[in-house]
């Protein structure tokens, strides 16, 4: 390529031309450059072939080769650059487009059952497959349903009203004390004989049901105490139904509800409505059994009440004992969160704040 | 109850190397649970519960009874020497019948003597510190080993003879805690001639205890009825140890023994001289033998229990035990008085043989299976749902103060028959009315507590009180929204909802549970109530409604098929000015009415504003769709429609907004 045959400003030009190529930084600019060195009208290119035509003939041989190298040289410098750019471009669209899988995602809300309500959902769902279904009965309950009618004496001392509350103008209404006079409910529903002689009871067999529910009893609050909490009492009446019934059914609940490896005990124990009278422990969550602060050195923790139903609470509701049999348990829900969780304060389930209830609850 | 071991080896020497844990494991097995093993003094001391059906086992004899009887052992001895009674120094009358039928006494002239050391060790074990005077120390301390309370007066004190007694209405009477007791005619009295030393059962009056100065003392081993003895405790507030056992039932047999006993000790530790013992009445008759059928033993069993081994487990009670026809014939010891089903000798057969011997099986399923309520179904699905739209469900105790209006929601009912006779304070002491009072307060909490935004639902009853009408509770949810929107990611912008659009929202969680438009106006009061100074006031809206209000699932589980069109659907914009004030419903009824016969699919207001509309006007873009089942639709026919529409409006003084 013989430069010396182009003018000055062509060879300036030349010289200038990768400086200028390189500061192109998007493709407006490179347009503008490609259109002074190779346009149409104007351009470099165009003087360099107007130069051309006027060269002498002699010159014309040597011009028109660098003419044409030149020419060549920038028409192929500015297309790569042009797909460089073009190329840059893309990705950054593409980037611009792109979601970084790692920056926070709208999340749908998501709340969440409250602890005690998910537990006792759970128990009705681990007894519905023994063919139990939910019997419920109101809180504000009669002295009938909810002492006389489970064998407690008229003397007995949590019918006082330093253990039970009472309503003013309702002679004899209270505030339930436990879900038990749900049992009494149904007994008596159950056992009262229609027009065609049978009992409900006779007519379908037997019955079995849970009892969830709120109840109150007169405790000031503090960590482990508080005057409305929760239970879930279970009844069968049935033909034949013994003590090996409620073994099996409570083992079986328990283990449906703490895992398979849930080590339970089954000891004796007293209720007026039960006889004879069981309580279920559990060894100790928190120690295993070694002996500690839960379960005060004993290695277990009291989880239910339970027993066959006394023989009078059947006569009571009209169901003749010697026909019929059954058993009943129930169980503190809030008692057994806290030891399945090991909240530290009862208090807790009942001021709903939103973080104890995100990590508490669920949504099933 | 404190057990203390080496005392109860002194009873059960069988016991004699075994540890506190496999003592309490024994114990549990029997129905005593161990609460507590306290391992500080020489012997350690066992916190047994006792469970209120076992008064007769209240007591390190009787605890060590029921041990022997599990473990086929022995007893040790009681080292009873039966007194040899004399005559009455002093007169006995019983003249309150089968509430105090036996009292047995003897005087005694004190010698210098005082409590030994190994019964006030034992006494200090039992949390109880001796006084040094050999007849209050040893009635305690046999109460302790034996479970039989007994007393002793102050001879000198006590004026002519023993009365056992009902107190005369307004009888006052200082009791050994320094207490003046007002007594009514239901209380059983101990009283002398010139009036009353001591209540039945509870406690011995001031006036003749025994001190320092006591020269001869006169001892009292009686036995009071149970229930007496428990109203008297219950009335006068006053639980001791000698009231935990009389009102749980003492044995009637052992009054005489405890007297004796008593005798013993005073004249072994103080050198006391007998001066006479007797007694007046007799003992509350035996009750009937109960009759224990094998089948229902069986029954109750879950397995055959082996028949010589029932006998002997009974036996060892101190049952007298009969084979008869098809079971036993069984006459139950005079301290058991739990004692009187032939589930109550099932029981303690199983407990003897122990619960681990119970096999494990689940009932047969042979009885009518019952679906769950639709209330219960309801219930579960409608918190599901919440929880899954983004509110936390929350449990509140329900009790709510009478000074706090239930702002907004006036039921119109009185709160006064809702009113608790004995709440724990007066911020405690009304049942809700509502849901929305104590959602409120979770919000606040959560607020002050930094939470941004607040969902809150609660599904609970609410009581409404009527006079003369039983107290009604009705299912109620009671939902809160307050706070501020999103924030939380770089897509949704921060935003507090308006006033409007806060309420809309509201309206749409209610929709979306199916509630319908009608029963959504008896809304009136959206706005969480305005925070007392000091807190930034958020922005909430809150709603309660009763769960009859919430439609049922439908009970077909696949419901009928509603045939669709697959002809194309044909949207058009209606853009109309009218009055603000002006109804939706009205309009929107109105220009469905003029569309009847049409393929209209639906017909929604998409857009409302209101800038630069002048005054009292607003915009609404009505959104139309139509769709034909059989063909599709041509432009003509569709403005023709549109047409309708606009005139319709028109009627209602709407106009199209240009």
């Amino acid at each position: 390529m013989e430069l010396s045959l182009l003018p000055n400003e062509m060879r300036t030009a030349h010289l200038a031309f990768p400086g200028l190529l390189a500061e192109c930084r998007d493709l407006d600019a490179l347009m503008r450059l490609k259109g002074i060195y190779i346009g149409r009208e104007d351009s470099h290119t165009v003087t360099l072939m107007q130069l051309l035509k006027a060269a002498p003939k002699e010159h014309k041989r040597d011009l028109g080769q660098t003419v044409n190298t030149l020419k060549n040289h920038w028409e192929q410098a500015l297309k790569d650059r042009q797909a460089a750019l073009e190329q840059e471009r893309l990705r950054e669209a593409a980037l611009a487009n792109a979601w970084d899988p790692d920056l926070p995602p709208p999340l749908p809300p998501r709340g969440a059952l409250h602890p005690l309500n998910r537990l006792m959902d759970r128990m009705v769902d681990v007894f519905r497959p023994l063919g139990y279904h939910v019997e419920e009965g109101p809180e504000a309950e009669t002295e009938s349903h909810n002492f006389d009618g489970l064998n407690m004496p008229p003397d007995h001392p949590a019918r006082g009203t330093a253990d039970t509350f009472y309503f003013k103008g309702h002679e004899g209404l209270l505030l339930r004390t436990h879900t038990s006079p749900v049992q009494v409910r149904v007994l008596r529903r159950i056992g009262a004989r229609g027009a065609d002689g049978l009992s409900e009871l006779e007519r379908r067999g037997g019955i079995r049901f849970l009892a969830p529910g709120r109840v109150y009893r007169k405790d000031e609050i503090d960590p482990t105490h508080s005057p409305m909490f929760h239970q879930v009492e279970g009844m069968i009446v049935g033909k034949g139904i013994g003590m090996h019934h409620l073994k099996g059914t409570l083992a079986y609940a328990m283990k449906a509800l703490f895992g398979p490896g849930a080590d339970v005990r089954f000891r004796p124990s007293y209720f007026p409505f039960v006889e004879p009278g069981a309580e279920m422990d559990v060894r100790c969550p928190l120690c295993a059994g070694a002996g500690c602060r839960v379960c005060k050195g004993s290695g277990w923790v009291e989880l239910l009440g339970a027993g066959l139903l006394h023989p009078n609470i059947l006569t009571l509701a009209g169901i003749d004992p010697e026909a019929w049999s059954g058993f009943a348990f129930g169980m503190g829900v809030e008692r057994t969160a806290m030891m399945v969780s090991q909240t530290p304060d009862l208090r807790l389930f009942f001021e709903n704040d939103q973080r104890f209830l995100r990590t508490m609850g669920g949504l099933d | 109850m404190l057990i203390e071991m080496d005392a109860l080896t002194k009873e059960l020497p069988a016991l004699a190397g075994t540890t506190p844990g496999a003592l309490c494991e024994l114990l549990a097995g029997l129905g005593f649970p161990v609460d507590a093993v306290e391992t500080s003094g020489p012997s350690p001391v066992l916190e047994v519960d006792i469970t209120a059906n076992r008064g007769d086992a209240q007591s390190h004899r009787s605890l060590a009874r029921d041990l022997a009887a599990k473990l086929g052992a022995r007893l040790g001895p009681l080292d009873h020497v039966p007194l040899e009674e004399g005559p009455a120094l002093v007169p006995i009358r019983l003249e309150a019948g089968d509430a105090g039928p036996f009292y047995s006494t003897a005087v005694l002239e004190l010698g210098r003597g005082t409590t030994p050391l190994p019964a006030r060790t034992f006494l200090a074990a039992m949390g109880s510190t001796a006084k040094g005077l050999p007849a209050v120390d040893a009635s305690n301390e046999l109460l302790h080993r034996y479970g039989h309370p007994t007393h002793a007066f102050d001879a000198d004190k006590v004026k002519g003879g023993i009365r056992v007694r009902w107190a005369w209405e307004g009888e006052v009477l200082v009791t050994l805690d320094g207490v003046e007791r007002k007594l009514t005619s239901q209380d059983l009295l101990i009283a002398d001639d010139e009036g009353p030393i001591g209540m039945a059962g509870l406690m011995g009056g001031d006036g003749t205890k025994v001190t320092a100065a006591t020269r001869r003392v006169l001892l009292e081993s009686a036995w009071f009825d149970p229930r007496t003895v428990r109203a008297m405790a219950q009335r006068h507030g006053l639980f001791t140890d000698a009231s935990q056992r009389f009102g749980r039932g003492a044995d009637p047999a052992f009054a005489r023994v405890a007297r004796d006993l008593l005798v013993q000790r005073l004249q072994a530790w103080g050198g006391a001289r007998l001066v006479s013992a007797w007694a007046a009445g007799s003992m509350p008759p035996a009750p009937a033998p109960i009759r224990l059928a094998w089948t229902l033993l069986d029954r109750v069993a879950g397995y055959r229990v082996e028949r010589p081994a029932a006998i002997a487990f009974l036996e060892r009670l101190g049952c007298q035990v009969r084979e008869a026809d098809g079971g036993l014939e069984v006459q139950p010891p005079t301290w058991r008085h739990d004692l009187s089903l032939p589930d109550d000798l099932a029981e303690e057969v199983l407990r003897l043989n122990g619960y681990d011997a119970i096999p494990a099986a689940l009932p047969p399923l042979d009885c009518a299976p019952v679906p769950l309520s639709a209330g219960y179904l309801k219930r579960r699905r409608l918190a599901a749902r919440l929880a899954n739209l983004g509110f936390f469900q929350t449990v509140t105790l329900g009790f709510g103060d009478p000074m706090e209006a239930e702002q907004g929601y006036p039921k119109g009912d009185h709160p006064d028959l809702r009113t608790l006779k004995n709440p724990l304070g007066e911020d405690y002491s009304v049942m809700r009315g509502t849901l929305l009072r104590d959602l409120s307060k979770v919000a606040r909490l959560n607020l002050e507590r930094g939470a941004k935004e607040v969902r809150l639902f609660e599904i609970a009853p609410v009581f409404e009180a009527h006079p003369g009408q039983p107290l009604q509770e009705t299912w109620t949810l009671g939902l809160v929204w307050a706070g501020e929107e999103g924030g939380e990611d770089p897509l949704t912008p921060p935003r507090r909802l308006s006033k409007p659009e806060g309420q809309a929202f509201l309206i749409g969680v209610l929709r979306s549970l199916g509630v319908p438009a009608e029963a959504v106006h008896e809304f009136n009061n959206w706005k969480l109530p305005g925070w007392e100074s000091g807190v930034k006031e958020p922005v909430g809206w809150r709603f309660e409604i009763a769960l009859e209000a919430i439609p049922d699932e439908p009970e077909q589980i696949v419901p009928r098929f509603a045939p669709f069109s697959r002809f194309p659907v044909v949207e058009r914009d209606l853009s109309l000015l009218v009055d603000l004030g002006q109804s939706y419903t009205a309009l929107r009824q109105a220009v469905a009415a003029a569309l009847g016969g049409t393929p209209l699919q639906d017909l929604r207001c998409v857009d409302v504003f209101h800038k630069g509309l002048g005054k009292g006007r607003q915009a609404w873009l009505l959104r139309l769709r139509f769709q034909a089942m059989e063909r599709t639709l041509t432009r003509e026919e569709v403005d023709g429609w549109m047409a309708l529409a606009l005139a319709a409006a028109r009627t209602l003084g709407a106009e199209r907004r240009s």
